[in-house]
């Protein structure tokens, strides 16, 4: 019982935190206000569930007979790896880019020069 | 000979070496490019003494990209050989010279120097060397003495045949995805051995990272 009570106040903390520094970035103009308004929810929801896990856990129970532990894990295992593909090819793009404009723009004065 | 070829110094924090070694390629060759790093010290005001061309990269982008520069550089001005050297003294120039003879001669597409006398070496290296040798003989069922070689010379026109995609943390595998690239798709390699003058400052990579070059092996061998 008291772990479980740890882990949901740990959540609400971070939930919390990740509220906070949502709406900063929304401040920051790093996020939309779609995008704010979508992580809030998701931040919400999360406080939600970690104050009143039984309501979602009988619901899964009762309805499709899982346990509500395994859909998070399943879950969790899915978005963590689709976030982690994603950040890998943006940051390879990215990576990409910047080497490229780099190298070009070293390149342009040398080559003025030699025109000149 | 002279004419088509390019020499490409890469640099970085080179102001006790840098001297020494443009002075003694310049004697031998009229093209020279310096491709610099984005140095914090005094590299660049003295490679500008030197009737070079030169280059400066605004971040360090590591030696693969600076090899990438150069080849660029060779490409626009019409440049039939490209020659990479590291500016950090660790090769001569008399060794420079003779595998650009050796290409200009035997019209040929890639020429590597290899370090004849691994003696001079410390243990790890001259190992690791023996080691990423027989692996890539293994693999490639070619015997290449030295495929990290960072003293080589290659035709422009086999660009499609040795061009190099490591980057970021992979920047030092350039070489040996050069060599790798170039047995791959058949291109004719020959070796000329080089002496080697111990760096102080090149450490040498690490076990960690010449177990991640021999998976890249692997890797360039069947993708």
């Amino acid at each position: 019982m008291i772990i479980k009570i740890f882990l949901s106040v740990l959540s609400i903390i971070f939930s919390l935190m990740m509220l906070y520094i949502t709406n900063l970035n929304y401040k920051k103009n790093i996020l939309k206000k779609i995008e704010t308004i979508i992580w809030n929810l998701v931040w919400l929801l999360i406080i939600f569930i970690s104050i009143r896990p039984k309501i979602i856990d009988n619901y899964f129970i009762e309805n499709f007979s899982v346990d509500i532990f395994y859909i998070t894990s399943v879950l969790s295992i899915m978005f963590l790896v689709i976030v982690s593909y994603f950040s890998l090819v943006k940051i390879k793009i990215l990576e990409k880019k910047i080497d490229t404009i780099i190298r070009a723009d070293s390149l342009k004065e040398i080559l003025e020069k030699i025109k000149d | 000979m002279l004419d088509k070829m390019l020499i490409v110094i890469f640099t970085y924090n080179e102001e006790d070496k840098i001297s020494l070694v443009l002075q003694k390629v310049c004697e031998r060759f009229k093209n020279v490019l310096v491709v610099d790093n984005n140095s914090t010290d005094k590299t660049i005001e003295i490679v500008k003494k030197f009737s070079v061309y030169y280059v400066k990269h605004k971040y360090n982008l590591g030696k693969s990209n600076s090899m990438k520069t150069g080849l660029n550089f060779a490409e626009l001005n019409h440049f039939k050989y490209v020659a990479f050297m590291d500016g950090d003294g660790q090769h001569k120039a008399i060794d420079l010279e003779n595998i650009c003879n050796k290409i200009y001669k035997d019209n040929g597409q890639l020429v590597i120097g290899y370090r004849k006398n691994l003696n001079n070496l410390n243990f790890k290296k001259k190992i690791g060397t023996m080691i990423l040798s027989k692996f890539f003989y293994l693999l490639y069922k070619k015997k290449i003495f030295d495929i990290q070689s960072g003293l080589r010379v290659f035709n422009i026109f086999e660009k499609k045949n040795i061009y190099w995609k490591s980057t970021g943390m992979r920047h030092y595998f350039a070489d040996a995805e050069i060599t790798c690239n170039a047995v791959k798709n058949g291109c004719k390699i020959e070796q000329v051995p080089i002496e080697t003058l111990s760096s102080e400052k090149y450490k040498g990579m690490n076990i960690l990272q010449g177990l991640y070059l021999m998976l890249m092996i692997f890797v360039w061998r069947f993708c």
